[in-house]
């Protein structure tokens, strides 16, 4: 017996689309001419005296395109997503729009100043607010928010390593919204002397300080281009160079640490056999799955390496940890830096009985300390090619905004102190 | 039992909300006024977007 075909879902059909492909989508859905449709709703626009056509407007953001279903979108629906899929513009927009609902109720209430000063100081604020806004997401060091960083990395901008901190895109979208925002106070101002009458009288100066202003920028603007071409090329090598020391440090946590286990238990062939096995399947997770996270808790995490260390060394290992933190990238790297210390204590100190580790984590911010009983050093005596407490330790903890302390002294055993402050929200 | 849509039930409404303000006007129930017809419209797209972003956080 034949079946229906099922119906397509309603989605806006980028390929057949003139404006966003709204009218062409429900065509499909209806299974009839876009021509029809577009009449219909040109006769709709005119006879509800436009309301169906801010009715389109309005469906636009909501109704979602249909290059999931494969086809690509075309630039402007990608822009259009960029621009409105971050959950915070959104919100602000949102915000902006219920104020303007309340001031123009006002307004018909009569509680109200006057429309020329009004207006342009709720543009002035709406500019200022898009530019603080702006300013405080260039800050160094402010990472954004996830959602944002995966809405602009598009599929063939896949991760370049692994576990690797996101680095924040600043792109068309920054410069769009800053210039949204300058435009707005400009325009606030102007709105402001023309609504009091004193446009006439600031016009001359205001085109001298145009000219002025448009011959400044005819002079400078190469220098200026080019020092924001040195500037985002300084951004991006010192982000390879941050990717490069993870690199450095995951390999020598595992491959390195892994082939000098392999040295030590080179007698026992089978034992080499299951730590080459272990670290393959390792690295393969690291390399094509993204991560080896196999679990969202900090807690479990720390509990999980210091059992992979005893495992691996043979040495017990005491661990007490005391509340828990989601894992997110500083956490991973706090895990990572603890599993290099016990790897660490494991190796020199192993003798000397169990190693422990303390862990306390609440508001956001966590403490781990590891402890041997061993000989001790001299960390200010490290060799320079030694990488393990200086790279994946130290370093690790430093650029993931952390801190690492170490405490030895050559025969008290070794003490060496976690430390990742709350993230400020 | 599928869930329910929070951003589609807020949506809906107040786009209902919306429709009523208009369908009280055109039988002189009320006068809307341009502003007051303004506000409502402009009520009615925050609402949306503010549950849009809100369902978003509790992802």
């Amino acid at each position: 017996m034949a079946t229906a075909a099922a119906r397509p879902r309603f989605e806006r059909d980028t390929e057949n689309a003139i404006v966003a492909g709204l009218l062409a989508g429900l065509a499909r859905r209806l299974d009839v001419d876009p021509l029809l449709v577009r009449i219909v709703f040109g006769v709709l626009v005119l006879v509800t005296g436009g309301a169906a056509l801010v009715v389109y407007v309005i469906a636009w953001p909501f109704v979602p395109g249909d290059e999931e279903a494969g086809r690509p979108a075309t630039k402007t629906e990608r822009w259009l997503r960029r621009a409105s899929s971050p959950r915070r513009l959104r919100l602000a927009a949102g915000v902006g729009l219920l104020t303007l609902a309340t001031l123009l109720v006002f307004r018909e209430l009569g509680i109200w100043w006057s429309d020329a000063v009004i207006w342009p100081m709720v543009m002035a604020a709406s500019g200022a607010a898009l530019l603080w806004a702006q300013s405080r997401a260039m800050q160094p060091g402010l990472e954004v928010e996830p959602e944002a960083h995966a809405v602009a990395t598009t599929a063939a901008e896949a991760p370049s390593a692994p576990g690797l901190p996101a680095p924040r895109r600043a792109g068309a979208a920054d410069l769009y919204r800053g210039g949204f925002g300058v435009a707005l106070v400009v325009g606030a101002g102007l709105l402001f002397l023309s609504a009091n009458d004193a446009l006439g009288g600031a016009r001359e100066a205001v085109l001298v300080a145009v000219a002025a202003i448009a011959a400044l920028a005819l002079i400078l603007a190469p220098f200026l281009w080019r020092l924001g071409r040195n500037l985002a090329a300084e951004r991006a090598e010192r982000i390879r160079s941050q990717e490069r020391a993870e690199l450095a440090a995951h390999l020598h946590d595992s491959v390195l640490q892994t082939l000098t286990l392999m040295q030590k238990r080179a007698d026992n062939p089978r034992e080499v056999a299951t730590l080459a096995r272990r670290q393959e399947r390792e690295l393969r997770s690291w390399l094509f799955d993204g991560r080896s996270r196999r679990t969202a808790s900090l807690a479990t995490a720390i509990e999980d390496a210091a059992a992979e260390v005893e495992d691996a060394h043979g040495v017990p290992i005491e661990v007490v940890v005391v509340g828990d933190l989601e894992l997110d990238e500083r956490a991973a790297a706090l895990v990572a830096a603890t599993r290099e210390a016990l790897t660490n204590a494991a190796k020199f100190a192993g003798d000397a009985g169990a190693v422990a580790v303390y862990a306390e984590m609440q508001n956001g911010a966590a403490q781990v300390f590891v402890r041997d009983r061993g000989a001790g050093f001299d960390p200010e005596r490290i060799p320079d090619d030694r990488r393990g407490v200086r790279e994946s330790i130290v370093g690790r903890m430093e650029r993931h905004g952390g801190k690492a302390t170490v405490r030895s002294t050559p025969g008290s055993g070794t003490e060496i102190e976690l430390t990742l402050e709350a993230e400020e929200r | 039992m599928s869930s329910v849509d929070r951003v589609s039930l807020v949506a809906g409404l107040a786009m209902m909300a919306v429709g009523a303000l208009l369908v009280l006007d055109q039988t002189d129930a009320i006068e809307l006024r341009p502003g007051i017809a303004g506000a409502a419209l402009a009520a009615a797209l925050g609402v949306i977007l503010v549950a849009s972003g809100l369902a978003d956080n509790r992802r």
